[in-house]
């Protein structure tokens, strides 16, 4: 069907604030392609009725995707949409990055959450925190120098976020740091003496106002509150003959994925649900031959597994392997993922995969 | 028990004043740019925010004019809000009459969106407001510029950065 002409004569009367009313009522990913007519319509993205309309919508206005970082996509993230599933043509390069970024000589994705980044620009000693599609950003020092830090975790909440990490400082002993977008300052508390993980590519698991964490072995569930900066143990029995072990929050349900066997060698990966008693509940076993595929993928090298909730899926990844197995939580069926297109046939390890879903107005 | 009655006798010709004005006010007199009176019931009529805040301001004793809309564009607007002060008129008869209602010529719609923007009706706003917008779905930025006159103000460079900006958000 084609739309009738809109007689310049008459519309080009129309004053600008009923114009602006009218592109209020268009879809946001409609109004993104008409930015460029003047600096006015540009601006408007971030005016309040714009924002107020748009950033409680219900539906989300943009795909979501699995970002993967790997060194030899040089420049790039590529993407998987995982609604339509499959790979985007057009990669995240650097240059869709901040000027920041593109000036500092390394810097490297720690943790998405939502709409938001954050990298470590190590040579300025500072984390970069940035909202791609809106193009907003925050430069954070360090909070001590010089800095080294582990379990970095981004938390984004409707208002904010928060940056947690563990750091030895200049002592031997871990202290935990949060940072407030809403404060903004850095503060610090103690840190939890057993070895929080033999995993540095798990972050921690966000669950009821709470960072989630596994100690190694014997493994334990210990929480961070981030207001409070207390820890906590979780003093729900885990399942028995563990070999490895990961948690996943997703749609306010903490999980528990891990392996099942002895010396160091699985048998069976399994999934159990923390229930409303606290117990943990087992709620899925991979198929065998998944599981099997899986388990000759990491070599039994369960340090490389991490686990993350992506729209509805556990994704289950290895850092020395080029596909994502994951879960589907609607349809209970596991998947692999197809491998990145613009990866060379052979390449290294090193794959760290995030969530990313887009959100305009995700504040900085 | 004198200044009682006397009190009764006065307030009842005084009720009965009352009564009669709030009778009378019952229809408005509005004028359009052409010079045509409506009269219409003050239900119908303060849908209109401008109009209500007449009447409450008690400048609504006379003729109201309302030298920004015409007969033409005052009759259908008047028809909306007809249709819209009984609210027992199902969800699905309403929207039905809303989609027919605004189907009509792009100058019409033009009309109605002025009017609708100066008298303040909201619902009405929000519906030919949406109705533009469809169409301006899918437009370039140079119709746009075209249609609404308006300068671009980007370097070309600076328009083809933007352009760039966010192209892996748009592919489908």
């Amino acid at each position: 069907m084609t739309k009738p002409d809109m007689d310049p004569e008459i519309w080009s009367r129309m004053p600008e604030e009923l114009l602006e009313k009218i592109l209020s009522h268009l879809p946001l990913k409609a109004f993104l392609n008409l930015r460029s007519t003047c600096k006015n319509f540009k601006s408007l993205l971030f005016s309040p009725s714009f924002i107020s309309r748009h950033s409680s919508g219900s539906s989300l206005p943009f795909s979501s995707f699995l970002l993967l970082s790997h060194p030899q996509c040089y420049n790039q993230f590529p993407l998987y949409d995982s609604g339509l599933g499959a790979w985007r043509s057009v990669a995240l390069s650097y240059s869709d990055l901040l000027p920041a970024a593109s000036t500092a000589p390394s810097f490297s994705l720690l943790s998405t959450s939502n709409g938001l980044f954050c990298f470590s620009l190590p040579s300025s000693s500072s984390f970069l925190v940035c909202n791609l599609l809106a193009r907003t950003s925050r430069i954070i020092k360090f909070p001590a120098f010089p800095f080294a830090f582990e379990l970095l975790t981004l938390v984004s909440t409707p208002v904010g976020y928060k940056l947690f990490m563990l750091s030895t400082g200049s002592s031997s002993n871990f202290s935990a740091f949060v940072y407030d977008s809403n404060d903004p300052s850095w503060r610090k508390f103690d840190g939890f003496d057993p070895i929080l993980s033999d995993n540095y590519h798990q972050e921690g698991v966000f669950f009821n106002g709470r960072l989630f964490f596994l100690t190694s072995e014997p493994f334990s569930v210990v929480s961070f509150d981030l207001d409070s900066g207390k820890w906590e143990t979780l003093n729900s029995e885990l399942p028995g003959d563990l070999t490895f072990v990961r948690l996943v929050c997703g749609e306010g349900k903490l999980y528990l994925i891990g392996g099942v066997g002895s010396n160091g060698i699985s048998r069976a990966i399994k999934m159990w649900e923390l229930d409303q008693a606290r117990n943990w509940e087992e709620v899925e076993n991979m198929p065998e031959m998944i599981c099997r595929k899986f388990l000759s993928v990491c070599y039994h090298n369960y340090e490389h597994v991490y686990c993350f909730w992506h729209q509805g899926m556990i994704c289950v990844c290895c850092n020395t392997w080029p596909e994502i197995l994951y879960y589907k939580m609607s349809r209970r069926t596991w998947h692999w993922l197809p491998k990145c297109p613009s990866l060379p046939v052979k390449c290294h390890c090193g794959f760290r995969w995030f969530s990313f879903v887009p959100a305009l107005y995700a504040p900085v | 028990a004198i200044q009682s009655s006397r009190f009764s006798c006065v307030g009842f010709p005084l009720a009965y004043i009352f009564l009669a004005c709030k009778k009378k006010s019952m229809a408005l007199k509005l004028k359009s740019s052409d010079n045509k009176i409506f009269e219409v019931e003050e239900l119908v009529a303060v849908q209109s925010e401008t109009i209500k805040s007449l009447v409450e301001d008690g400048c609504a004793n006379n003729v109201i004019p309302l030298p920004n809309v015409d007969s033409k564009t005052l009759e259908l607007v008047l028809d909306w809000c007809k249709n819209h002060v009984d609210v027992k008129l199902d969800e699905e008869k309403l929207k039905e009459y809303e989609d027919k209602f605004i189907e009509v010529d792009l100058a019409v719609l033009y009309d109605l969106l002025m009017a609708a923007n100066y008298l303040n009706i909201k619902d009405l706003l929000n519906r030919a407001s949406q109705k533009v917008a469809d169409m301006l779905k899918g437009k370039k930025p140079e119709q746009i510029r075209e249609t609404f006159n308006i300068v671009n103000d980007f370097s070309p460079e600076e328009e083809e950065e933007i352009r760039k900006e966010n192209l892996w958000a748009f592919e489908e």
